[in-house]
C-alpha cells in the first residue's frame, strides 16, 4: 500500500470510529484525577458506578492513615498534588481548617455542584467540616467498631457479650484479641470501666485505665495490627472474640463462619470519613463531580452491599430493606446505644505513652 | 625512580564523587534532617521548625523510653548472638561444599529472602499458632491432647522471627571470610596435632573475625530498630523502641518527638560501637582485616 493510500484509509477508519463512539475513544476523553482514600470505599464492583456517572477516572493512591493524609497535605506542594481525599473526619477537622481563617488546606466546596450532599442522614449533618459559612469537607461513609465474635463459642444473648467487658473478662482469658492501637484500645477499655466519654478522660482517669489494661493484659492472646492478621486470628480459631471492624465481620461471614458483632451497651464507637478537595487541586470540577457521586444513592447502595460499610446518604438508607438496615446497623439510633464518636483525645501523646506502658509491663 | 610522591593524574576526586554524593544524599542528609527535626515542635496542625529540648527532656522524664531502649538493646544483642551461633556452622558448611551442591545450598539460603519481610514474619503464625502445623502434628500423633499456647506470642518468638529474617546478613559475611582462608592452614594445624576446637579457636575464628563482626553489626543494627517482628509475633508484650518511634509517625503526628527518639537510638548505638569497638577490633571490619 502506498503511503498516501495508507493515510487515507487510516483517516477514514478513525473518523468512522469517532462517529461510532468506540469505547477506546470515549475513554480518551475521560479525565483522570489523583485521589487518596482507603481502597475499600471503591472496590472493583463499585468503581464503574462513580467513573461512569462522572466520566472521571480515579487514580487512587494507597491510603495509610489520617496522620499520613495530613502529612501528604502539609508536605511542600501537597495541596496541589492531589485532587480528592477522604479521611477520618474528626482527625482531619483541625489540620484541614488550620489555626485561623485563611489557613485551610482544603478548598471551600461549591455546594451547588454537590446537590447530593444536602441529603445526608441527620446523624451526619453536623459532621460536615465548616468555617465561616463555607463547607470544606462532607462525610461520605461511616461505620462502627465493636466486638467481632464466634457465636459458637460465645453466647449471643448473654449480657457480658453485649458489652466491651467481654474482651476483658477472665471468663475468656487467652481467647480474645485487642487491636495494637493506643487510641481505640484505650477507648474501649475505658468504656468497659464505665467511662461514657472516653476521649475526654483526664490524666487520672487515663492512669486508671492503664492500670486496668496492665491487669488484664494476660487475657489477650495477642494484639492485631493489620486487617488480614485479624481476619486470620478469627478464621483459624486462634481467638473467639476480638476488637473488630465491620468489613471483618463481612469477610468472615462470607467465608462461612458463624461470626457476628456485638452492640456494646457501654458505648458504640462510631466514626465517619469525609471527602475534601485540597486547596490547589488541579482538577476541582472533576473532584466536585466525584464527591457528588459518592454522596449519591447508587454508589451508596453498591458500597454498602459490597463491603457492609454504611454511607451517609439518607436515600441509600431508605432504599434498603428493614432487615438490611438492622443487619448493617443503620438503625443504631433506634438501638438506644451510647454512641461514642471517634475523636482525638485531649493528649494523644499521653495515650500513646500509656499504651506503651501497657505493652512494656 | 626518584623518591618524590607520585602525582595523581586527572581528577581523582571525580572517581570518588558518586560514592560521596550517595553518602551525602542518602546517609548524611536524612540523619542531619532527623536531628534538626528532633528540636522542632509538632502539633495537630503539623510540625514546625523550632529550637527546644522538650523532646529530649520528655525521654529522660518518662522511664518508659529508657526501659524500651534497654529492652531493644537486649533483644538485638541476644538475637545477634543466636544468629551467630546458627550462622557460623552454616557458613563453614557452605565453604566445604563444592560444585553444584554449593550453588544449590546458597540459592536455598537466599530463597526465603525473595519474599517480603512481612511474609517471612507472618509465616510463623500458621506454623506456631494454636491451630498451626506444629500443634496439629502433635495432636494427631497423640503427643498432646490440648494445643500448646506458648509456641507463639512471647519474647521467644520475637527472637525466632528476628534470627530467621536476619540470618542471611550474618551468614554471607562469615562465609566470604571463611572462604578466603587457605585450607592448607587448617590441614597444617591438624597435621601438627591441633584438635578441632583449637583449629576453630586459633585459626578459623581469628581469620574470619572481620566477617563475624560485619555480620554481628548488621544483625544488631537491624534488630535494634525492628518493629514489625515484635508487633506480629510478640503478642501483648510485643513492643520495642522501634514501635514507639513508628507510633509517633503513623498514629500521633508527632514527627518531632519521633525524630528525637530516632536520634537517641542512633546516638546510643554509635556510642556502643565506639566503646566496644576497640575491645572487639571493630577497625578490622572497615580495613578488610588488615589491622
Amino acid at each position: 500500500m502506498k503511503r498516501r493510500a495508507f493515510l487515507k484509509h487510516t483517516g477514514q477508519a478513525l473518523g468512522a470510529a469517532a462517529f461510532a463512539g468506540l469505547p477506546g475513544l470515549t475513554l480518551a476523553q475521560q479525565k483522570t484525577i489523583t485521589a487518596v482514600f482507603a481502597g475499600v470505599i471503591l472496590p472493583d464492583k463499585v468503581r464503574p458506578i462513580v467513573e461512569n456517572a462522572t466520566n472521571v477516572k480515579l487514580n487512587n493512591l494507597p491510603y495509610v492513615s489520617p496522620t499520613d493524609t495530613v502529612a501528604k497535605l502539609t508536605a511542600p506542594g501537597g495541596t496541589s498534588r492531589y485532587d480528592f481525599m477522604v479521611s477520618v473526619t474528626n482527625f482531619m477537622r483541625g489540620p484541614l481548617l488550620g489555626e485561623r481563617e485563611g489557613q485551610e488546606l482544603a478548598m471551600a466546596l461549591d455546594m451547588s455542584k454537590i446537590p447530593n450532599a444536602a441529603k445526608l442522614l441527620p446523624l451526619f449533618r453536623d459532621e460536615t467540616i465548616r468555617r465561616a459559612g463555607k463547607t470544606y469537607a462532607v462525610p461520605i461513609f461511616w461505620g462502627y467498631d465493636s466486638v467481632v465474635y464466634d457465636r459458637k463459642k460465645i453466647p449471643e444473648d448473654a449480657a457480658l457479650t453485649q458489652s466491651w467487658k467481654v474482651l476483658f473478662d477472665d471468663k475468656y482469658a487467652g481467647r480474645v484479641a485487642l487491636r495494637d492501637d493506643a487510641h481505640q484500645s484505650i477507648a474501649v477499655a475505658s468504656m468497659a470501666m464505665g467511662h461514657k466519654k472516653p476521649f475526654e478522660m483526664d490524666t487520672k482517669d487515663l492512669a486508671e485505665v492503664t492500670k486496668f489494661l496492665i491487669a488484664k493484659k494476660k487475657n489477650f492472646r495477642t494484639l492485631w495490627t493489620q486487617f488480614g492478621e485479624a481476619v486470620n486470628l478469627m478464621s483459624s480459631g486462634e481467638v473467639d472474640a476480638m476488637y473488630g471492624w465491620i468489613v471483618m465481620r463481612a469477610v468472615l461471614q462470607r467465608r462461612g463462619l458463624d461470626v457476628t458483632n456485638n452492640w456494646p451497651t457501654d458505648g458504640l464507637l462510631f466514626w465517619n470519613q469525609a471527602a475534601f478537595i485540597p486547596k490547589n487541586a488541579p482538577n476541582p470540577n472533576e473532584a466536585h463531580a466525584v464527591l457528588n457521586a459518592m454522596c449519591g444513592v447508587d454508589y451508596g447502595l453498591a458500597l454498602t452491599r459490597e463491603t457492609e460499610y454504611l454511607v451517609t446518604s439518607a436515600g441509600t438508607a431508605a432504599a434498603l430493606s428493614a432487615n438490611e438496615r438492622r443487619k448493617l446497623g443503620y438503625d443504631i439510633l433506634e438501638r438506644k446505644l451510647n454512641l461514642v464518636p471517634l475523636a482525638w483525645p485531649r493528649s494523644m501523646d499521653a495515650w500513646i505513652e500509656a499504651w506503651g506502658k501497657v505493652k512494656a509491663a | 625512580m626518584s623518591g618524590s610522591a607520585v602525582k595523581p593524574i586527572g581528577w581523582p576526586w571525580l572517581l570518588a564523587a558518586p560514592a560521596v554524593l550517595w553518602l551525602v544524599v542518602f546517609g548524611l542528609a536524612p540523619l542531619v534532617f532527623m536531628v534538626a527535626m528532633s528540636f522542632w515542635k509538632s502539633t495537630i496542625f503539623g510540625t514546625r521548625p523550632d529550637f527546644q529540648f522538650g523532646n529530649y527532656v520528655r525521654q529522660v522524664a518518662e522511664p518508659l523510653y529508657g526501659t524500651l531502649l534497654l529492652k531493644s538493646l537486649r533483644i538485638a544483642a541476644v538475637s545477634t548472638l543466636i544468629a551467630l551461633l546458627v550462622s557460623y556452622p552454616l557458613a563453614y558448611f557452605l565453604t566445604r561444599l563444592r560444585g553444584v551442591w554449593k550453588s544449590v545450598f546458597i540459592i536455598g539460603l537466599f530463597m526465603p529472602f525473595w519474599t517480603s519481610y512481612v511474609v517471612r514474619t507472618f509465616v510463623w503464625l500458621p506454623i506456631l499458632g494454636r491451630t498451626g502445623a506444629i500443634n496439629a502434628a502433635l495432636l494427631s500423633l497423640g503427643v498432646i491432647d490440648q494445643p500448646i499456647d506458648w509456641l507463639i506470642y512471647n519474647e521467644g518468638t520475637v527472637y525466632l522471627g528476628l534470627v530467621y529474617v536476619y540470618t542471611l546478613f550474618m551468614v554471607l559475611p562469615i562465609y566470604l571470610s571463611l572462604d578466603r582462608i587457605d585450607p592448607r592452614l587448617v590441614e597444617a594445624a591438624v597435621d601438627l596435632g591441633a584438635r578441632p576446637w583449637s583449629v576453630l579457636w586459633r585459626i578459623l575464628l581469628p581469620l574470619s573475625w572481620p566477617g563475624v563482626l560485619s555480620g554481628c553489626i548488621m544483625v544488631f543494627l537491624l534488630g535494634v530498630g525492628a518493629y514489625v517482628t515484635p508487633r506480629l509475633l510478640g503478642g501483648p508484650s510485643g513492643i520495642m523502641y522501634g514501635n514507639m518511634i513508628a507510633d509517633q509517625f503513623l498514629n500521633n503526628s508527632n514527627w518531632a518527638f519521633g525524630a528525637a527518639l530516632g536520634s537517641t537510638l542512633v546516638l546510643v548505638v554509635v556510642f556502643l560501637l565506639l566503646t566496644t569497638g576497640r575491645w572487639i577490633g571493630i577497625r578490622q571490619v572497615f580495613t578488610g582485616g588488615r589491622f
